[in-house]
């Protein structure tokens, strides 16, 4: 068993940490521990560096003690003070992660930045170190000639948006020479389910070992539930996999990292399920850009299609329709409230008018994307005329991050969106698709039970 | 340790001053006239660039920005590889003559500065320095030296207020009456203006007088004297000891005119003391000086030398690489502390120079030290290297060189940068010129200087290499003739020739080679001369 006594007197070490064994409180342990003494923690995205700066607060740790940041802030926070020596110049908004990268190893190369670094930290720790790029990881290891530095991570919950070549896992644990193992499942025995929880480690074990999970001889918190071949049936079989409602209990519906517009169809069929957001919220910087300028019937129309993506029970052809018969006098019924407002909003510009109109129709219906929904409101809510719907959106997207995402008890997402988090029940759908890094992610999310619905019971499918 | 040296005005002390203003009492007011041609459209502006820094510093988190590099007398403004990580502080004056104070680098946008340094860093690379008045190190005050050292700074507050309160219950009018009739005036005049608070006035004592900035508290000998009447150079020496003792915590110490008020036994002593023989000096020190025997005490990496040039610009030159400087410390260490500089090739021009000094000085007459002149030996062969290598560091150099040996390719370089050469005719020995001009009058008075400082046997054994034979040695100490010009020339040269001894050549020149005895003029006096 690791401790934090261990992490603090190695020169360099790295700690391989299955899902739900106590990472990240033994991460923060070890800044508690170091008393005195300046941490960096380095993690990979902004929600990553908010739960660790909030468990920190928790205990009252200073600023000045440890610094939180994500490897790319840090590398341009250093790069951009050193522009001779990093030959990186920040240009406003777009961030050149790469370049950063590139110049902060440069910038760590000289011997003087190295005293400066010895000076200011007296230890560095690295959070989710699976994900770093090849880059990202020469740049741990020059900050590990300096100072002492732990690693954190897990190459099985190694999941991506996209492919990138990244390096290799025994590479890493060799150039840390001393590894660690946590192998206690907290998560699992926190809920009660302390043998569950040392099945998910065995198939962990498995899987890193090539092998297969058998999900028909699990304990009897594991579910299997086979899809059959005609696949009409797959969408009533899959919902009917997802625990009511009315239970108290937090549910994660995950699926293959690709299948987005599938997760948006599952959770408007009134589940209640809410969609996990990607954390830089594309889909809201599109529908920013397109209501900024538009005007008249435009306006109304993207509004609905909006409205559509987000709620249930919207119909955008027919309310068009009805508008144009209330515009012309053809209509045999006079307009209603909403369809009064929506006719409004062709006459007027202001975006404050656009998050009213949403939050009407939004109350008579099932929201099954309140982030989107949200942060949209929220932008139209800050734009004015120093700040445009765009900007608003990129400065309620960037505050959002930085505070963390705090997910829906009832979502339904990829494991990409929902690693590193965790639920009461899990459902794994389209479960045949999965790579063995996607299907560890995946099962080890429901501290309570999981089901697996798929065609074949024997996972990851051999191909 | 560095001791900064130069001739007067050369501002050793504007250095020490500007070092005590930007990382010192950072205390000053400026007018005007402390603008260069009173020019206060041009701002002042003093850098003090600061390696060897303490880990507060050297943070990254706090002064990224500030952070420079340090190579070889350069200043990178990003601290390259093999650089050392430096920070610069930055004292500027402009035109409203308000000081400001901050940590400068090229990379931060000058509307950004001025940021200083945290106060409780500042202490770590602060400078204290010991002045003309050093009271003040000898009590416990603001700034001072025994406040530093002492563990818990509060509780001198606390002490003195206590004290403070005890002296005024004590204080009694009834003990001091010849106050009364002042109180009673006031009280009097309190009725008569109607003021009713200062009715029953009393005297006491003021609670504001005795506070720890006014230096309340002090050193005192056991008798009760403060140690501040202590005589200049105790008192420094006291000061200084304390500075070394408080190395820790102020890093940088200032001290003017280090000689002061000390004897040479003592000097030696507080040198060491404050670490000038130490590998690795607790404290780094500039200090000024005019001493030779400072000098000797130090070695020569430790020495450095202001020149002003005429378009004035101050430069501090490194002495280190001045070619037999090591030697030069310990045997003419007034040569660093003169602007001239007479470079002789050897014991015999040395002491042709002393020799002829003497006897001006002794007629009345203006001698070497009124022109600023020193001389020093060139041990023969190295002495152009010598030479130009105090030209380079702004000496007005001469050189006074035999003839005897070729003339390097040195000279062209030394001439051209306005050194002056003295030397004896072409291939010309001293010894060659000596007996070659000398009046046949004067040569036995000549010999006879080497008979009594050498012994007869050895000049009489040169006058026989010299193919002098026995019978005719008296002849030749009584009588000379022209003919005997040459032997004498070489049986009194060579390696180990009569006058090779500074004693010796300067007893010759005193008593023979003068103005007043060698009435006419030769090649001989024509180099003495011009010397």
């Amino acid at each position: 068993m690791v401790t934090t006594d261990d992490l603090l007197t190695a020169e360099r070490g790295i700690v391989v940490a299955p899902a739900g064994c106590g990472k990240t409180r033994l991460l923060v342990d070890t800044v508690l521990a170091s008393s005195g003494e300046r941490t960096l923690v380095l993690t990979h995205t902004r929600a990553g560096v908010a739960v660790i700066r909030s468990r920190l607060a928790d205990h009252s740790v200073k600023s000045t003690q440890c610094r939180v940041a994500t490897l790319d802030n840090w590398c341009g926070w250093l790069a951009s003070r050193f522009p001779g020596l990093s030959g990186y110049v920040p240009t406003g908004t777009t961030r050149d992660y790469q370049t950063a990268q590139f110049g902060a190893k440069k910038v760590l190369s000289s011997s003087a930045i190295q005293a400066a670094v010895r000076a200011t930290y007296d230890r560095v720790l690295v959070d989710e170190y699976q994900d770093c790029s090849g880059l990202q990881h020469e740049i741990a290891l020059a900050l590990a000639e300096v100072v002492p530095t732990i690693a954190f991570g897990d190459p099985l919950q190694r999941v991506f948006d996209f492919d990138r070549a990244m390096p290799d896992w025994a590479n890493i644990v060799e150039a840390y020479r001393t590894s660690w193992t946590l192998d206690f499942p907290w998560r699992w025995e926190n809920a009660g389910e302390l043998d569950f929880g040392k099945w998910i480690l065995r198939q962990r074990v498995a899987l890193e070992a090539g092998r297969q999970i058998d999900f028909r001889s699990g304990p009897p918190n594991v579910r299997w539930i086979q899809l059959p071949t005609d696949t009409r049936q797959h969408r009533q079989i899959n919902l009917e996999a997802v625990p009511h409602p009315s239970t108290k209990t937090s549910v994660f519906v995950l699926t293959h990292k690709a299948k987005t517009p599938e997760r948006r169809e599952f959770a408007r069929q009134g589940i209640r399920l809410a969609v996990v957001e990607n954390a830089d919220l594309p889909d809201l910087m599109t529908r920013a850009a397109q209501l900024q300028e538009v005007r008249g019937r435009s306006r109304i129309e993207l509004l609905l299609d909006l409205a559509h993506e987000v709620m249930t029970g919207i119909d955008v052809a027919g309310t068009l329709a009805r508008i144009d018969a209330l515009e012309k006098g053809t209509a045999r019924n006079p307009a209603h409230a909403e369809e009064r407002a929506l006719i409004g909003l062709a006459m007027g510009a202001d975006p404050a008018e656009l998050a009213a109109i949403l939050q009407t129709l939004a109350k008579a219906r099932y929201v099954f994307r309140p982030d989107l929904l949200e942060s949209f409101c929220d932008a139209a809510r800050l734009a004015n005329g120093e700040r445009t719907l765009k900007e608003a959106a990129a400065y309620v997207r960037d505050r959002r991050a930085s505070l963390g995402r705090k997910v829906a008890p009832r979502a339904v997402g990829s494991t990409l969106l929902l690693k590193g988090l965790e639920a009461d029940h899990t459902v794994v759908i389209d479960a045949d698709s999965m790579k063995a890094t996607d299907l560890y992610v995946a099962i080890s999310r429901g501290a309570r039970s999981l089901t697996v619905v798929s065609a074949s019971p024997l996972l990851p499918v051999v191909r | 340790m560095n001791a900064i040296i130069g001739p007067g005005d050369s501002c050793k002390t504007t250095i020490l001053e500007a070092l005590d203003l930007v990382i010192g009492s950072r205390r000053g007011s400026f007018t005007d006239a402390d603008f260069h041609q009173l020019n206060t459209g041009d701002p002042i502006v003093i850098d003090v660039t600061i390696g060897d820094l303490p880990k507060e510093v050297l943070n990254l988190e706090a002064y990224i920005r500030f952070l420079r590099g340090y190579l070889w007398g350069l200043v990178f403004d990003e601290p390259r590889d093999g650089t050392e990580p430096v920070i610069t502080v930055r004292l500027k004056v402009g035109e409203d003559c308000e000081p400001t104070w901050c940590l400068f680098s090229e990379r931060v946008d000058p509307a950004d500065l001025p940021r200083d340094i945290r106060g409780d860093h500042r202490a770590l690379i602060s400078a204290q320095r010991i002045g003309a008045n050093v009271g003040q190190h000898l009590a416990w005050g603001p700034r001072s030296v025994l406040t530093r050292l002492s563990e818990k700074r509060d509780g001198l507050a606390a002490v003195l207020a206590k004290a403070n309160r005890a002296a005024r219950q004590d204080f009694r009018i009834e003990d001091a009456e010849d106050l009364r009739p002042a109180v009673n005036s006031a009280r009097t005049v309190a009725k008569d203006m109607a003021v009713a608070g200062a009715l029953d006035a009393e005297a006491a004592l003021d609670a504001r007088a005795v506070n720890v900035s006014n230096g309340a508290i002090a050193l005192h000998d056991g008798r009760g004297v403060p140690l501040r009447a202590l005589g200049i150079g105790s008192s420094r020496l006291l000061a200084a000891g304390l500075q070394a003792a408080a190395a820790a915590a102020i890093p940088i110490l200032l001290l003017d005119e280090a000689e002061h008020g000390l004897e040479p036994h003592r000097i030696a002593r507080m040198l060491q003391h404050l670490g000038s023989k130490a590998e690795c000096a607790a404290q780094q020190i500039f200090l000024t000086t005019h001493s030779p025997v400072v000098l000797r005490e130090l070695s020569a990496e430790q020495l450095w030398v202001v020149r002003r040039s005429a378009d004035d610009v101050v430069k501090l030159h490194d002495i280190s690489g001045i070619e037999g400087a090591k030697g030069l410390l310990r045997s003419h260490p007034e040569a660093f502390l003169s602007p001239t500089v007479l470079i002789c090739e050897g014991a015999t021009e040395i002491g042709l120079c002393r020799g002829i000094d003497i006897y001006e000085t002794g007629q009345g007459k203006e001698g070497m030290a009124l022109y600023g002149v020193s001389l020093a030996d060139g041990t023969g062969t190295n002495q152009w290297k010598t030479a130009c290598d105090f030209q380079r560091v702004g000496f007005r150099v001469g050189l006074f060189r035999d003839s005897d040996a070729a003339v390097p390719a040195l000279e062209g370089e030394f001439l051209q940068k306005g050194g002056t050469v003295f030397a004896w005719r072409e291939d010309q020995s001293f010894e060659d010129e000596l007996f070659a001009c000398l009046p046949l009058s004067l040569i036995p008075k000549a010999i006879q200087i080497a008979d009594r400082l050498r012994s007869i046997e050895t000049v009489n054994e040169s006058l026989g290499s010299a193919g002098v034979r026995k019978e005719d040695r008296d002849r030749i100490r009584t009588k000379p003739t022209d003919a005997d010009r040459r032997t004498l020339a070489k049986a009194s040269g060579g390696k180990r020739g009569w006058f090779k001894r500074i004693d010796i050549a300067e007893d010759l020149a005193r008593s023979v080679l003068n103005v007043d005895v060698m009435t006419d003029k030769c090649s001989l006096t024509d180099v003495i001369d011009a010397i």
